[in-house]
């Protein structure tokens, strides 16, 4: 989104008004002008501002397998897995996430995630809504709307950011959508462009830092705009949106070479390349590494999508073959950025949810995987000040579906709109049509009174 | 008693479903989920090249018995024929059916053998490509495949819990009872008089292939056994599984010589050294490691 080099030469075939701020939008994560400004104003603000990091697992996560084993059950339901004691008591896990399980006392379990559209895509996870049931203008994502209704936290930071690069498995790479919020509210994407954590839309981490090289695109851009006088009265805000631009925080963020290599091995670094089919997001530990680095600087939500969990078995390997390969990743990762937050003072004021975007069958199929199962997922909560060392919910003994608390996805959503500090009761954006729309459904998903 | 000792650990950046020596074993091949072939010194561990070309996870790798060519079995459905120097593709076999899950080379270099999710066994001529008998008789996915040395009889696990062997020119099949649920990998003895099967739940079990009698049952493993090799001289069976270990065993008596639990995922393939007493294991973990065996002092 960051592609100065290219607008600039469509920018000579005529530059509008709405391309400039096009332009000094996408850059910022969908800032406007005006916000910008106002964000620099808001910056001698001394409180900490809440952040959400939403950890994206593309496929659906096996939830008998991760976190809700069932021993009880029948041997081709069962699995292969055994259950290990946490530090919570009463609480089991799989053996696979032992570093979870030492730090349970930091975790929310739900083990009756219900509502999955059954669809794998990230929008469920984004916006709590179906795909298929749309407003004028398409559901925003938790992102878009924070973005929205909060602003930036700090001038040189976009309120969202997704981390997700691109994938085949295209509904899997969404890293959220504006929706009926506008595009000024889309999420900044480093990634997307397929060049790496370090490269901005095309713009190196380098060029970024090079002010001059930036203030030769933009003279080139005023100098066309100043043919058309499609800028008037814009030189103010080029000069102030050029500073903003270039104040290097956001490229400092993103740089994971300054960040202490001991600390990037604690988190596990991971493989930049494809998991699974190739068709999904990498299993890539620095991604957790740059939320923290991202909502520390001043991010208000980052999404990453973390590895292809849709396991259905051979011959791309079993169930679990594949959670032995994706669980101890997850655990490392995971456990590396709740104890990284703590350590730094942040834990409180960052909510994390880990989910997808349903369950797995019950029953392993002949092949040694397991299925689509929109009727019961899971989910991990954690940080936001919070109450955790708890689970939410219960399955069967089966795990097919919810037998105590079932929680939607919109109930999660609300929570974390909760910990942003939005009440999902009052605050409303209109849509397209002009029609006032709450966050979530609000007459029927609450946040989570066992949490807040 | 012996020891495995590790000599190297080699990876790709996916799951690794194969490994194989070339006849001189200077050389290693493997075959990978990242759609991939990896070359290696099989001395010093470096990677010599990555072979690229495969649509898909390629889940079966061998040298032609000159070492001239490679040939690759991949989940794109397709048999590759490489130049194993310059890593170019030679050819290009397969296309329709199913999703590939097994692949087995003839010892005497000239066949080649795929087990599909169709339900179907193809033996192809290594010379030209060409498919020389297509075996229907599995009535769920082939899960493991070996050709005797010749060419002329097959093995072949289903996932219809049946252990069979082929007249590979007749296409007439027998079906041997007694295996550990569903055959999840097979490989003859150098002799093809004996045939071992790795079963579901742990066993091994050996069959004299004239008579079809079980005469052996090998327990050790916990969970599937996933990869089985003989050594060059037949004294000893490698096998690896599910629970990660890397066993070795004699071949004659069934007694277990050594142990290894080196790797932390399935072990999917296994490959012994032409020279020495090596061999190579590879695994779901994303590594291959290759072994020295040691006879240990009594």
């Amino acid at each position: 989104m960051l592609s100065i080099l290219g607008p600039s030469y469509r920018f000579c075939d005529g530059l509008s008004r709405r391309s400039f701020l096009k332009f000094g939008g996408l850059a910022m994560g969908g800032l406007s002008l005006p916000q910008l400004l106002q964000a620099e104003a808001k910056t001698a603000s001394a409180t900490r501002h809440k952040s959400v990091i939403m950890v994206f697992l593309s496929g659906g996560p096996p939830h008998q397998d991760m976190v809700d084993l069932k021993m009880d059950a029948p041997a081709e339901i069962r699995g292969e897995f055994r259950p290990i004691a946490t530090r919570v008591p009463g609480i089991q896990i799989c053996e696979h996430l032992p570093r979870l399980a030492a730090t349970m006392d930091k975790w929310v379990v739900i083990r009756s995630l219900v509502g999955s559209e059954g669809r794998h895509a990230a929008f469920q996870c984004n916006t709590g809504w179906p795909v298929a049931q749309q407003p004028p203008g398409g559901w925003p994502s938790l992102g878009s709307y924070v973005s929205k209704l909060k602003g930036p936290a700090d001038p040189g930071i976009p309120p969202f950011v997704g981390l997700s690069p691109k994938m085949k498995g295209g509904p899997w790479a969404d890293p959220g959508q504006a929706g009926f919020v506008g595009p000024a509210h889309a999420p900044f994407t480093p990634n997307a462009n397929g060049t790496g954590a370090q490269a901005l839309g095309g713009l190196s981490v380098d060029r970024l830092s090079n002010r001059r090289a930036l203030a030769r695109q933009l003279d080139r851009l005023k100098q066309a705009a100043d043919i058309n006088g499609a800028l008037s009265g814009a030189d103010a805000y080029q000069e102030q949106a050029f500073s903003i631009l270039t104040s290097g925080k956001l490229a400092e963020a993103l740089d994971l070479e300054r960040e202490d290599p001991q600390l990037r091995d604690r988190y596990g670094r991971g493989s930049s390349e494809p998991a699974g089919y190739g068709d999904a997001g990498p299993l890539l530990n620095d991604y957790f590494l740059a939320a923290r680095r991202l909502v520390e600087a001043g991010a208000r939500v980052v999404s990453l999508a973390y590895g292809r969990w849709d396991w259905h078995g051979r011959p791309h390997g079993t169930t679990f073959d594949n959670a032995r390969d994706h669980l101890p990743a997850l655990d490392q990762g995971l456990t590396a950025l709740v104890q990284d937050l703590e350590n730094r003072g942040l834990l409180d004021d960052v909510s994390i949810i880990v989910w997808g975007e349903f369950g797995r069958t019950p029953r392993i199929n002949k092949n040694g995987g397991r299925d689509h199962w929109p009727n019961v997922g899971c989910a991990l909560l954690a940080g936001g000040g919070m109450r955790s060392g708890q689970v939410i919910g219960a399955t069967d003994r089966l795990g097919d579906h919810a037998t105590e608390r079932p929680v939607h996805f919109q109930d999660v959503l609300a929570t974390l709109y909760h910990r942003l500090g939005l009440d999902i009761n009052h605050v409303t954006v209109n849509d397209y049509a002009g029609r006032p729309r709450y966050l979530v459904d609000h007459t029927r998903f609450q946040p989570l009174a066992e949490v807040i | 008693m012996y020891s495995l000792r590790l000599v190297h650990t080699l990876t790709h950046p996916n799951a690794v479903y194969a490994v194989a020596y070339s006849p001189d074993g200077q050389r290693l091949a493997t075959a990978s989920l990242d759609n991939t072939i990896k070359l290696w010194d099989a001395k010093s561990g470096q990677e010599l090249a990555r072979l690229r070309g495969h649509g898909d996870g390629v889940c079966g790798v061998a040298f032609s018995a000159d070492g001239k060519r490679l040939f690759s079995a991949s989940l794109d459905r397709t048999v590759k024929f490489w130049d194993a120097t310059s890593g170019t593709t030679l050819a290009t076999v397969g296309g329709p059916g199913d999703y590939i899950e097994c692949f087995a080379v003839s010892a005497d270099g000239k066949w080649l053998a795929t087990g599909s999710h169709d339900k179907q066994i193809r033996v192809v001529s290594a010379e030209s490509g060409s498919v020389k008998v297509v075996l229907s008789g599995h009535s769920d996915a082939v899960f493991s495949v070996a050709l005797s040395k010749d060419g002329k009889w097959l093995a072949s696990g289903g996932n219809d819990d049946s252990l069979r062997l082929w007249n590979v020119e007749s296409g007439q099949q027998r079906t041997l009872s007694g295996q550990d649920g569903v055959p999840q990998s097979v490989v003859f003895r150098h002799d093809d008089q004996v045939l071992f099967a790795g079963g579901s739940t742990g066993r091994i079990e050996a069959w004299n292939v004239a008579t079809g009698e079980r005469f052996m049952s090998l327990e050790g493993h916990r969970g599937l056994v996933k990869a089985l090799a003989m050594s060059f001289d037949d004294a000893m069976l490698a096998s690896g599984g599910s629970d990660g270990t890397v066993r070795l065993w004699d071949a004659k008596s069934g007694a277990l010589l050594a142990v290894s639990g080196g790797h932390k995922n399935t072990v999917y393939g296994l490959a012994f050294s032409p020279i020495g007493r090596q061999h190579a294991s590879a695994s779901f973990d994303r590594t291959i490691k290759v072994w020295n065996v040691i006879e240990e002092a009594p």
